[in-house]
């Protein structure tokens, strides 16, 4: 039986002590595609995307996921959410295969399961060596393997943190083409400050200024509209100082 | 969760069950290079016992109850460096961002790796006690009394210290801040404990160490109402009933509370 895949917040608000880190946002997202979460450090991106993943309550509103209050029933809402949120890391003193499984594990899934999905995410990933510990991985292969980890879950709906971060250019671009054909079929909520990759891979923005949402519309209106006559990362661009910046 | 089907393939067998065999796994992992340090490190401290017995000519009486002492602090320097980390990894180390954000309820997360912890320190804690009763037996020609005993409530006291360890986990932001407090409790209980019988008259039946020393006392036969120490200070031992009823209780309120931390804390 499949979902729904449906992402939505209602007047979600975080506060940490007097800071406003979130400010009753609200957006509504539904059916497969990537919607690409633009803003400046400190905006509020992480903070959204770690209250989806149930690593921060927020203080009050909703965050639901496939209908599911991820406050009232995090386990149900979880189980169709990957989050690769902020920078993860494998355990150090764990080999990736170790990882794998026990995040495989963690989702239920059996030894059997969890051996086939290793060997395609092996494949799709180009996860060179599963025996090698944690903290003996270059930075990309770290990466790497998290995404691997994200991806094991087979889930409906990923929550990715500037995913292409710290790989070098091939890699980023068999992320790109993975996103793409993941995109086919799922609902991804990514945060980027690159504005080149979510011109090529984002079918919505959502625009966040100081906790509160700008705008939300499709990439291609955003620019259309803000892009002040250019097209591409160009017109994003100047959409994005014009409605971040003001200027 | 049986049969849910996915994307691409099946989600077998219960989905609890597996997470909670996956957590437990990954404890296990974790711990085995200070498990396997500490099953050696007792039969060097339980060689120094034997020296020790020989050099002052310990009577099997004394030698009993100071095995019982070293296994009874022995427990709180393992435990503390095993269970350290056992929730503070999840929210110093960036690996943390993984497990937390898995469909699983945290509480199951801690007790499937606090019950790892507690099964697998009861190798190096077996390895001392066995090693202690064969020294023992080869110095005095006899089995320690009530040995099968202390071993008992050094399980109980294990778990009751990897709890009360757990919980201050789930409330501290760095492993540095249970290890250590771990490590002062273990240490320096028997100094409080002298110093508040010696100044205030106060039995200490608060302090879970206190409820410990029954690992030691049960071993003297009768069981004493208090041990005199060489400095002349003279320390109440608590009833059996009494050291039980410490244990289980701290166990029970630990487990609690690090579980309502554990499931309420905000990953930043």
């Amino acid at each position: 039986m499949r979902t729904i895949l449906e992402l939505e917040a209602i007047n979600l608000t975080k506060r940490f002590g007097d800071k406003v880190a979130l400010d009753g946002i609200s957006f509504r997202f539904k059916g497969p595609g990537v919607i690409g979460y633009l803003g400046p450090n400190g905006a509020g991106k992480t903070t959204t995307l770690k209250i989806f993943s149930h690593l921060l309550r927020p203080t009050s509103g909703k965050a639901l996921i496939n209908g599911i209050d991820i406050q009232k029933d995090y386990v149900k809402a979880l189980r169709s959410v990957a989050a690769v949120v902020e920078t993860p890391e494998p355990f150090p003193d764990l080999g990736v295969r170790d990882f794998l499984t026990m995040v495989g594990g963690m989702r239920g899934l059996d030894g059997k399961e969890i051996e086939r999905r290793i060997s395609r995410l092996q494949k799709e990933l180009s996860l060179d060596d599963l025996d090698v510990r944690g903290k003996q991985l270059s930075k990309g292969n770290k990466q790497r393997a998290v995404l691997a980890a994200a991806l094991i879950a087979d889930a409906e709906i990923l929550l990715l943190d500037e995913p292409t971060s710290g790989l070098d250019p091939a890699e980023t671009r068999g992320l790109k083409d993975l996103i793409k054909k993941l995109k086919k079929t799922r609902l991804i909520f990514m945060s980027s400050h690159l504005l080149d990759e979510v011109i090529e891979l984002c079918d919505k923005a959502v625009f966040i200024n100081n906790g509160k949402i700008v705008l939300i519309d499709s990439v291609s209106n955003v620019t259309k509209k803000f892009g002040r006559g250019r097209k591409g990362a160009a017109g994003l661009e100047d959409a994005y100082m014009r409605l971040i910046k003001g200027i | 969760m049986r049969g849910n089907s996915t994307l691409m393939g099946k989600v077998t067998g219960t989905s609890s069950y597996n997470a909670i065999k996956a957590a437990f796994l990954n404890q296990f992992m974790l711990n085995k290079p200070v498990i396997t340090s500490f099953s050696v490190l007792v039969v060097v401290v339980t060689l120094l016992l034997v020296w020790l017995s020989t050099s002052v000519s310990f009577t099997s009486a004394v030698y009993a109850t100071s095995f019982g002492l070293l296994a009874w602090a022995m427990i709180g320097i393992v435990s503390a460096n095993v269970c350290a980390d056992i929730a503070t990894r999840d929210f110093e180390k960036p690996s943390g961002l993984i497990v937390l954000s898995q469909p699983v309820e945290r509480w199951r997360i801690l007790i499937a790796r606090l019950s790892a912890a507690v099964l697998f320190t009861m190798v190096p804690l077996t390895v001392l006690y066995a090693s202690g009763v064969i020294a023992g037996f080869a110095l005095y020609g006899s089995l320690m009394p009530n040995v099968f005993a202390s071993y008992g409530f050094s399980v109980l006291y294990m778990a009751s210290f990897m709890a009360l360890i757990a919980m201050i986990s789930t409330l501290a932001d760095s492993r540095a801040v249970p290890l250590s407090a771990g490590i002062t409790l273990a240490v320096v209980a028997i100094f409080v404990f002298v110093a508040l019988e010696y100044f205030f008259g106060v039995q200490p039946w608060f302090f879970l160490p206190y409820g410990g020393m029954v690992i030691s006392s049960i071993m003297s036969v009768p069981y004493p109402s208090s041990f005199t120490l060489t400095n002349g200070f003279t320390l109440s031992t608590p009833a059996i009933w009494e050291a039980a009823a410490i244990m289980i209780g701290y166990l029970a309120i630990s487990l609690t509370a690090a579980v309502f931390f554990y499931s309420r804390k905000d990953v930043l």
